[in-house]
């Protein structure tokens, strides 16, 4: 295992409950700067669940999330947001009446310093919608800046989801399930634009996927989740051979 | 040289925006050309509330929050400035602490209304504003209770300097409308038409403020008929004091909603979740978005003060007024500053207008009635922006009626074709 790493991100015993029903149970682990860890598991696994904990939406029962060696657990979403970690949604949860190029820069806007300006006009600050353009030059989205959000196809809509992710600068990437409904001829686009990120910086990926391709390509560890408990966590290669993955998938006991 | 090129540019800008730049000239020589002194405190009442209306509208249509409690905020406007001009105090500073008082209060009801979303903001904002109603209400000595309080007219408003001052500001934005007209009508690619349309509506416009503007000014300077000149430029003056402050207001709301922060407002308004999750304290912004909106309101209720002349709490405090202002917002368009002030402007001189009318002018309540309907029925999204959709959607409803034509008669033709 390449665990000698200090990991970016890490969770101590993470559970969380919903009622009798336990989402989370006790999960610790970490992710490494520049790995692409992907999160597998049947439905109801708990994997958004355990990104809503991470990203500050829920709030755990108990157990500690650490990132960049601090405590973020308890902290509000836009907060954990600043230190730099960033996600995309399962349901595509864009901006929709605004154009893809307002909703990119929105995002980019962000983490720079004029988020309290109310006196220059936002279409004079160039540097910004540079980066916009660089941003959806990177997802293949450039030639669509001007559409509604609305009324890209779903395909586009997942690439936004992604991009707008991305234009925070984060230290730490959640994607969940970035290929949910892409038709199979897009899939490899979306592989090409995780495997883009990947190249260009020292990021560290998280990915919920339920496409064995997308994992095998672009992920460097693979961990299993079932019924809120991470039943294993190896390479790709390993998992795919695994005796109680292949139970778990199928439907076994 | 330099200086030439920057002109220029402004010029282009200008030329770029003529539509406002009409309608302001139109706005600021109609007191010079009207002899209707009705019309005037008409449309200087419709001034005050179409700044309210784009004031509400930066909380519900830029940031997405329905308040009930706008009312609140106008309300303490008029009331600090008409407090303060009974205790003698100058208009200027007056108008300061109105603002003041409005932001405060936009602050303070953001800090314990934000906390709760949607339906339980519209109620929590309610119930502050009926129990700042009730206070009213309530203290006499502070706000007259029922009957309300008179209010003095300023005696700045009395003075000659404030009407040439507004009279020179009418006389430059003419001046830089009629700039722009003749420097796009020199540009080249211009369709002599249009050369010749505009040409007769610039001279037209010129002749009709030359022959009747020398007229309104004759009698301020007129010695012997002093009296009667103070009541006109009164009248006068106060339909630029709320135009005045109107146009600044837009000027300023413009561009705070063009802006960085304008930007995350709306992001907000569309999907606060995903805000929050970009890294932005949707709180925060939200209390922003509601303290800019104190300001602009507390502002308009300190010039409605002076202008109304008396005012009691049912009728700058009371949630009618909050209704109203929503029915602008709601008619004129959500969204866009303009908007809130068209549906202002049409609805205070639509009601006007319709009890004048004989015999039927005592059921105005009911037209008005039907005229919300018709506007909710047919314009949706209130009459602004359907209307900016309407360019593109009139060409697709066009466009889908010939292409069904074509189609039903090919079927006909295709059903003639099949029968032996």
């Amino acid at each position: 295992m390449k665990y000698s790493k200090k990991a970016i991100l890490e969770t101590k015993n993470l559970t969380k409950k919903f009622g009798g029903l336990v989402a989370v149970n006790n999960v610790s682990f970490g992710v490494e700067k520049g790995i692409c860890k992907g999160l597998i598991g049947p439905n109801g696994a708990g994997k958004t669940t355990f990104f809503n904990l991470i990203c500050g939406l829920l709030k755990p029962t108990s157990g500690k999330v650490f990132f960049k060696g601090e405590e973020i657990s308890g902290l509000p979403p836009h907060k954990i947001s600043k230190r730099g970690i960033s996600r995309s949604y399962q349901i595509t949860n864009v901006f929709t009446r605004l154009s893809v190029l307002e909703n990119v820069r929105i995002a980019v806007q962000s983490r720079g310093k004029d988020n309290y300006n109310f006196y220059s006009n936002s279409e004079d600050l160039k540097e910004y919608k540079k980066k916009t353009l660089e941003i959806l030059e990177t997802v293949g989205l450039k030639r669509r800046a001007y559409y509604l959000a609305d009324f890209l196809p779903h395909g586009d809509q997942r690439k936004l989801e992604i991009a707008m992710a991305l234009a925070t600068e984060p230290d730490l990437l959640l994607l969940d399930e970035p290929t949910a409904g892409v038709s199979i001829e897009e899939v490899p686009d979306v592989i090409k634009i995780i495997q883009k990120i990947k190249q260009n910086s020292e990021i560290a990926i998280l990915l919920v996927e339920h496409k064995i391709d997308v994992i095998m390509d672009v992920c460097d560890s693979v961990m299993v989740m079932h019924q809120g408990s991470i039943i294993a966590d190896d390479i790709p290669e390993e998992i795919t051979n695994n005796k109680l993955v292949q139970t778990v998938y199928l439907g076994g006991d | 040289m330099k200086m030439n090129v920057k002109l220029n540019q402004v010029f282009e800008t200008l030329s770029k925006k003529k539509t406002a730049l009409a309608t302001l000239a139109v706005l600021f020589t109609f007191p010079l050309v009207t002899p209707s002194r009705y019309y005037m405190v008409l449309l200087a009442e419709v001034f005050i509330w179409a700044l309210l209306a784009m004031s509400y509208d930066l909380v519900l249509g830029y940031t997405g929050l329905v308040s009930f409690g706008h009312a609140a905020l106008f309300g303490i406007g008029a009331y600090v400035s008409a407090l303060l001009l009974r205790m003698n105090f100058p208009f200027l500073p007056a108008i300061f602490a109105a603002v003041l008082f409005g932001a405060i209060l936009g602050l303070t009801m953001g800090i314990f209304s934000l906390r709760v979303s949607a339906i339980y903001y519209a109620l929590v904002t309610l119930a502050f504003a009926e129990v700042i109603f009730a206070i009213f209400n309530k203290w006499v000595e502070l706000s007259g209770g029922e009957t309300g309080l008179s209010v003095p007219r300023p005696d700045f408003l009395r003075s000659t300097p404030f009407l040439i001052f507004a009279l020179a500001i009418s006389v430059a934005i003419i001046s830089i409308l009629c700039i722009t007209a003749v420097r796009d009508l020199a540009k080249k690619g211009v369709h002599a038409r249009n050369k010749i349309v505009y040409s007769v509506l610039m001279i037209g416009f010129l002749v009709l403020l030359v022959c009747t503007g020398p007229s309104k000014l004759h009698l301020i300077s007129e010695g012997p008929m002093k009296d009667r000149v103070i009541t006109i430029s009164i009248m006068n003056i106060y339909y630029f004091l709320a135009l005045m402050p109107l146009v600044l207001c837009y000027l300023v709301a413009d561009r705070i909603v063009n802006s960085p922060m304008g930007r995350i407002f709306v992001a907000i308004r569309e999907n606060e979740e995903r805000a929050k999750m970009l890294g932005y304290d949707v709180f925060k912004y939200r209390l922003i978005s509601s303290t800019i909106s104190g300001v602009f309101a507390g502002l308009a209720g300190s010039l409605y003060a002076p202008f109304a002349l008396s005012i009691n709490p049912a009728n700058v405090l009371g949630s009618a007024v909050t209704i109203n202002v929503l029915l602008y917002s709601i008619l004129g368009g959500l969204g866009t500053l303009i908007g809130p002030m068209i549906g202002a402007g049409i609805i205070t001189l639509l009601a006007s207008e319709l009890t004048r009318i004989p015999d039927i002018g005592q059921y105005w309540m009911l037209t008005l009635g039907i005229f919300y309907l018709l506007v909710i029925l047919f314009l949706p999204y209130g009459i602004i922006v359907t209307w900016r959709l309407k360019g593109t959607t009139a060409k697709k409803t066009l466009k889908k009626l010939i292409e069904s034509i074509k189609k039903s008669g090919r079927k006909e033709y295709a059903g003639e074709e099949g029968t032996p």
